[in-house]
């Protein structure tokens, strides 16, 4: 009986996103972009950048999203030439962006209203996990949008692969791939799954997802919040528009 | 009454053939012969079914055998028959590696099988009918001894005969008490007998005949003997044994125990509660088997227990003066055994050939053989569909039978009998509920899936046998048949049954044709024939429309295992599948898991609780006074003479006072 | 230098670690040993080192990974399936009799799990041998951190594990201080200690929902990640991470975290707590769930002890383990309150975890009760030194060594409480069938990604 008392009290927690929009709180490090400043300071954030994802340019720099792994350490320390804004629908798709969308476009008709997500950890560091868990929860509640989670991979369409990929994981990750049937479509979860973040350069690890499956949507952030995953599978069933990196 | 004197010659011919003949011919000519004697069996009762009975003598008055072919032995020849074909069709084909194994023929033996069987059927004299008993058991041990597959032969025969003998002993007790109460040997005399006896001898004559007999089919408690003879007879011969032989027990419960007079309620009773015993007992220890052949002989134990129950309802109906329940029981006892004895003849036989191609029938070591030997295959899920009684096959019209005779409780208006049917009704039913979990066992894990281990990979290169193959489908389109056309053959064994029962009970059977009802009218009917059309034209006519509008043909991957690559240990083993059966059923199947750390090996067995500690303890005074009288055998001519003399002077003196009383 | 330690173990220390490190080519072998107070026991590793598995069964993981990892040869190891390298499985299976099937349970499970993988024999559906064959997400952690600038360094921390980086960042950071003779101001140790319970409630709260999921409670798990979500959410208006990522640094925290979360909390700690308890007491009292978790997956006291277990496994054995109790590194010590229980079951540490929520709660309320004043970031100079320091992070007792030389960092050795609890697991599982399997992995609540790193 609790449970239902429970319940009562607590009222309607759940989000109206997508359908309406819904913010994070400001101070939510999301995302960074460049300003126009002096090539010192772009130079100072660019050294503050772990993961490398700065490139100084003529009048800004450009912060790339894949590898940005939100610590906000370049507008910490260079100020005049980085701006953070609490967005967090950072989806973005792998380039070339137009035939990844027709590709999206078709699999969203053969999906149809509902579609069974299967993850696989590649090699993560635990959190996007339970941020990915957290689009089940009574705040977001991601059945009511048709997201459902399955357990084998021969009743999945969307592959959800958190985290860069070890070596190790690369063939039982191929292997799940293997095993998941036509239409499907592929996602990188969190920025190490994205562009490999701060381990790129790592040898335990092969790399990126995309240097292992063919990717269609990215979701970086480390980790993304539920509102950006649940953005970047609005975007992966052709509900969102879809940007490409270089946007 | 001609065709069964050739089948017996037929049969003796075949053992002399086996015996004498070099190697591979007189093995050809044993299971030729063999398959000629089935056939001309099959003729004679068929004799027997559509003429009243024929009696021959031979021999002068003092010493005759006087045979008997009658209704109720003609399905039992049927039978026995039926199964010798079968047996012989599959012996045709190649040597077996147990006979090659030990160079020894098993043809011989089983000519010498079928012989003993059918002469027991047909023997009208009680002491042939002794005599014809004791040969079986002496075929039984020969055939196990002689030509018997592995290292545990000898124990085996050992057991085997030990436990026939002391059945027999117990069948021979009762059968000439009731002899000489009767005042002569042929059967209907004795089996007369009953009516003129006290309740108490009558009760005790009945237990030591159903003893006696029940060893045969494997009746709790003297059991124990089935899985270990079956398992180390060659494997051709244990089809025999097991789809045939073992109804010369219910012969005998048909011929003596069913038409007793005045046999007491608590008997009936008694029948029924330990027919359901056994045959919960039976699967129970069956699920837990590893073996196909061990399980395959606790399955029979099962059936055994099943058919039992049937009879049991056949004397209650005796008891309670009711005809039309004795037939329907009967009846149902009958179909039973007829699904019975060619499914367990096609499994026992497919059996032997999984354990040529492979050189092993334990189902942890099998697997993946589906491709190699499809016909094979095909055989056991038949077989294994038929013993766990699922529609249409035979042993779901059989067990269909049994249940509905169990069903007519309320007909008899007597409380203990109530509580009786109905129990062992439940009890049965639960039996038939983990004989399919032992069938998918057998057949899901031993034909099905990958194969577990070398061994099984070898049936890939086992040669084909057109005789082999032609025996399996035979037993199939039997298994088949008997299912569907159940009304004819009750139609056919009608005869029988009726004289049984003194009133027209199979032909009520009979609705419209093809429909089977149990005798009473408007209680329940099915038709089996009408209930195959129907799932198989449903199975088909899905077939069809998914082919008709099927998506183009998928991708074929490996099979998904937690993203590893696929390997065929990862496969359920036999053990582990029946493993929550075995469980739940722990009171009743005492298993013993050994693990060994060190060694790391884990090793389950199965002991049933009427196991060698129960035989152990019974023979252990038996052992103790054989012990005593050995000291007597000293050897010496003079010894035995002296005893030969005392006995005759005590009999001299004695004699004249027994006469007296 | 061996028979130091053997004193030490013979004395009622416990072995708390073994790790290697590379001087100048030459190996060193470091023995943690712990009596109450933490000893460092150095050893160089000449040619082959006798084993200690044999006298503190906690050594065999750690002995492991440094022969596979450093090249160091140890003798008298009994298990001699290998615990890191890659190997295919044929080669971790032990029984080879015919009835036993081994099922692989991993790399890929089902449901958002992280990727381990089981060799389990079993013979029907209870567990005969089971061998947690993990590593398969080494990411080369401790690599990363050599070379990196001090200021970025904590970053590299908070990737170890992710959902608990203020525990890892905490640790870190604590151990580089203590190498170099910082001095933390007290706002910024009372921000950190904020940030660690918060951490600890909001793991604790996780490990209770999947409890309640694997048991089928739909209604009380999705509570209970309610629970769980609006501290997520308290920490991201504080710090602008939901996982607080990006706070601490070496010396204080980046920015005045305990003002922020003092605001945030005076708003939305009250509601936060109150749901977590009515989801807790929701849970505890549905009698369908304790049936699932009472005698699952025992634990006995002396083979927590002897494996050298930590966190709320070992306390739900009833060993006392509690970082907390021991030092005062973080604000407020925790001095006598360790929750303790007895049975070892996973109803056990479910209660562990409960009683730590509460108290959690308390902790971060006296701390921003007591509002100490004052900087967040302490200044500092780059010295070489080198030190060991430890937090109680949800799973328990975390363990960093960092060495500084020629003012970068060194070595980076990083000891998980989760990482010395797995081999509490195969222990635990006899005697239970496969669906236990889910529950007593979510009772241990540990995470793979600091184990492998």
């Amino acid at each position: 009986m609790s449970w239902i008392t429970l319940g009562l009290r607590g009222g309607i927690l759940t989000t109206r996103y997508p359908a309406k929009p819904d913010e994070m709180p400001g101070s939510y490090r999301g995302a960074f972009a460049g300003t126009d400043a002096s090539a010192e300071d772009q130079e100072r954030g660019a050294a503050s950048c772990l993961s490398g994802a700065i490139v100084p340019g003529t009048c800004r720099a450009t912060v790339d999203v894949t590898r940005c792994f939100q610590c906000g350490q370049c507008a910490r320390t260079a100020p005049q030439a980085f701006r953070a804004s609490p967005a967090f629908e950072l989806a973005i798709a792998q380039d070339p962006i137009d035939s990844v969308r027709d590709r999206l476009r078709a699999r969203a008709r053969a999906f149809g209203r509902s579609v069974h997500l299967r993850h696989v950890d590649a090699g993560s560091d635990g959190s996007e996990e339970q941020e990915l868990s957290a689009i089940f929860n009574p705040f977001y509640d991601a059945n009511r949008l048709g997201i459902f989670l399955t357990a084998t991979p021969r009743h999945a369409d969307i592959l959800v692969v958190t985290g860069v990929v070890t070596k190790p994981m690369r063939a039982p990750l191929l292997r799940t791939y293997e095993a998941m049937p036509e239409p499907k479509t592929v996602i990188a979860l969190g920025t190490s799954a994205c562009s490999g973040g701060i381990f790129a350069e790592s040898n335990a690890v092969v790399g990126p997802v995309s240097s292992v499956l063919p990717v269609d949507v990215l979701i970086p952030g480390a980790p993304p919040s539920p509102l950006s995953i649940l953005h970047g599978l609005w975007v992966a069933l052709d509900r969102a528009p879809l940007q490409g990196a270089s946007a | 009454m001609t065709p069964l004197l050739v089948a017996f010659g037929l049969c003796l011919l075949g053992t002399l053939a086996s015996v004498l003949a070099p190697g591979g011919f007189g093995r050809a000519c044993g299971f030729a012969l063999l398959g000629l004697a089935g056939a001309s069996s099959i003729v004679a009762a068929a004799n027997g079914l559509s003429g009243a009975a024929q009696r021959l003598s031979i021999g002068p008055t003092e010493m005759h055998v006087v045979l008997r072919l009658d209704a109720t032995a003609a399905f039992f020849l049927a039978v026995l028959g039926a199964v010798a074909f079968l047996v012989a069709v599959f012996g045709l084909g190649p040597r077996t590696a147990d006979e090659r194994r030990t160079g020894r023929t098993a043809s011989a033996s089983a000519c010498a099988i079928l012989f003993a069987s059918l002469l027991t059927c047909a023997a009208d004299d009680v002491l042939l009918f002794i005599f014809s008993w004791e040969l079986l058991a002496l075929t039984f041990y020969w055939a196990i001894a002689y030509a018997g597959t592995d290292a545990d032969a000898p124990r085996a025969a050992y057991i085997t005969i030990v436990v026939t003998h002391i059945a027999g002993a117990c069948i021979v007790a009762a059968l000439l008490f009731l002899a000489h109460a009767g005042g002569g040997f042929d059967i209907n005399s004795v089996v007369a007998a009953g009516s003129g006896l006290a309740p108490g001898a009558a009760g005790t004559v009945l237990v030591l005949l159903l003893l006696g007999f029940g060893a045969k089919f494997g009746m709790m408690p003297v059991q124990g003997w089935m899985p270990y003879g079956y398992r180390s007879a060659p494997s051709v011969v244990t089809a025999l044994m097991a789809g045939g032989a073992l109804n010369v027990g219910f012969y005998g419960v048909t011929r003596f125990v069913v038409p007793f007079p005045h046999a007491p309620l608590w008997f009936a009773i008694l029948t029924i509660a330990v027919g359901a015993l056994t045959a919960f007992f039976g699967i129970a220890w069956a699920a837990a088997q590893r073996d196909i052949r061990r399980l395959a002989a606790f399955s029979s134990i099962e059936n055994g227990g099943i058919i039992l129950a049937a009879l049991g309802v056949a004397i209650a109906g005796g008891v309670l003066h009711d005809a039309m329940l004795i037939g329907f029981a009967v009846a149902a006892a009958f179909v039973q055994i007829a699904a019975h004895a060619v499914a367990k003849t096609t499994l026992f036989l497919s059996s032997s050939s999984v354990g040529d191609a492979c050189g092993t029938t334990m189902f942890d070591k099998l697997g993946g053989l589906a491709r190699p030997m499809p016909i094979t295959t095909l055989a056991t899920l038949l077989c294994g569909m038929s013993l766990a009684a699922l529609p249409p096959l035979a042993g779901f019209v059989g067990e269909w039978l049994v249940l509905e005779s169990l069903m007519q409780a309320f007909r008899t208006g007597n409380i203990a009998c109530e509580v009786a049917f109905a129990l062992a009704g439940a009890i049965i039913g639960v039996a038939a509920g983990v004989a399919v979990v032992a069938f998918t066992k057998l057949i899901g894990i031993g034909m099905l899936g990958a194969a577990r281990s070398t061994a099984a990979t070898q049936a890939a290169l086992h040669p084909r046998s057109a005789w082999r193959g032609a025996g399996l489908v035979l037993g199939c389109l039997s298994i088949i048949g008997v299912g569907i056309f159940a009304a004819a053959m009750l139609k056919a064994v009608a005869p029988g049954v009726d004289a049984l029962a003194n009133a027209r009970a199979a032909e009520a059977m009979i609705g419209t044709f093809p429909l089977v009802t149990p005798t009473f009218d408007g209680f329940s009917s099915i038709s089996p024939g009408g209930l195959s059309i129907v799932l198989v034209g449903f199975t088909l006519m899905f077939w069809i429309i998914s082919r008709l509008f099927a998506r183009p043909p998928g991708r074929s991957a490996e099979a998904w295992t937690s993203g590893e690559s696929y390997r065929p240990w990862t496969q359920y083993t036999g053990t582990g599948y029946a493993n929550p059966t075995r469980v739940i059923l722990d009171a009743g199947v005492r298993t013993v898991r050994e693990i060994d750390s060190d060694k790391h090996w884990y090793e389950s067995r199965v002991r049933p609780f009427f196991d060698l500690p129960f035989y152990r303890s019974i023979a252990a005074p038996f052992l103790r006074v054989a012990e005593v009288v050995r000291s007597t055998q000293s050897g010496l001519i003079a010894a035995y003479l002296s005893y030969i003399l005392a006995f005759t002077i005590i009999m001299l003196i004695l004699f004249p006072s027994i006469r007296h009383w | 230098m061996l028979s130091s330690v053997e004193r030490a173990l013979d004395d009622g220390a416990r072995l708390a670690w073994i790790f290697a490190d590379r001087i100048d080519g030459a190996t060193l072998l470091h023995y943690i040993v712990d009596n109450g107070e933490m000893r460092d026991i150095t050893a160089h590793a000449d040619g082959v080192v006798p084993t200690m598995a044999v006298r503190a069964a906690s050594a065999d993981w750690y002995e492991r990974e440094i022969s596979e990892r450093f090249s160091v040869a140890f003798a008298g190891v009994l298990e001699r399936r290998p615990l890191t390298r890659e190997v295919p499985a044929e080669q971790l299976i032990r029984h080879q009799s015919p009835e036993v099937s081994t099922v692989l349970y991993g790399p890929v499970r089902s449901g958002i799990v992280e990727s381990a993988r089981w060799i389990v024999e079993t013979a029907g559906e209870d567990f005969i041998d089971v061998y947690p064959s993990m590593f398969f997400k080494h990411r080369g952690l401790e690599e990363r951190f050599v070379g990196t600038p001090l200021d970025l360094a904590p970053f590299v921390a908070e990737h170890v594990s992710g959902v608990t980086a203020s525990s890892h960042v905490s640790a870190f950071c604590r151990a580089v201080e203590c190498a170099m003779g910082i001095t933390v101001p007290e706002r910024a140790r009372a921000a950190r200690a904020v940030l660690v319970e918060l951490e600890r409630i909001h793991q604790h709260l996780d490990s209770l929902a999947k409890l309640a999921d694997d048991g089928s409670l739909s209604v009380g798990a999705a509570a209970t990640f309610a629970a769980k979500e609006r501290i997520h959410r308290l920490l991201c208006d504080a710090t602008g991470n939901r996982f607080a990522r990006g706070t601490i640094c070496i010396g204080g925290t980046r920015f005045d975290a305990l003002g922020r979360l003092h605001d945030v909390c005076a708003r939305d700690l009250d509601a936060a707590e109150r749901h977590a308890r009515a989801a807790i007491d929701g849970l505890a009292a549905t009698q369908s769930l304790l049936d699932r978790l009472i005698g699952t997956g025992r634990l006995p006291k002396t083979t927590v002890e002897a494996l050298g277990g930590v966190g709320p496994v070992a306390r739900g054995s009833g060993v006392s383990c509690d970082v907390r109790t021991r030092d005062g590194y973080l604000f407020t010590p925790l001095r006598g309150e360790e929750a303790l229980e007895r049975n070892g079951d996973a109803v056990s540490r479910a209660l562990v975890r409960i009683a730590e929520i509460q108290r959690s709660f308390q902790l971060v309320r006296n701390a921003l009760d007591a509002n100490p004043q004052g900087d967040h970031l302490a200044r500092y100079d780059l010295v070489d030194g080198e030190a060991i320091a430890r937090v109680e992070s949800p799973p328990g007792e975390l363990l960093y060594f960092v060495r500084i030389a020629n003012g970068e960092i060194a070595r980076v050795a990083i000891r998980s409480a989760s990482y010395a609890n797995w081999p509490l697991f195969v222990p635990s599982l006899p005697g239970n069938i496969f669906t236990d399997f889910s529950f007593i992995e979510h009772s241990f609540g540990a995470s793979q990604a600091e184990v492998d790193r």
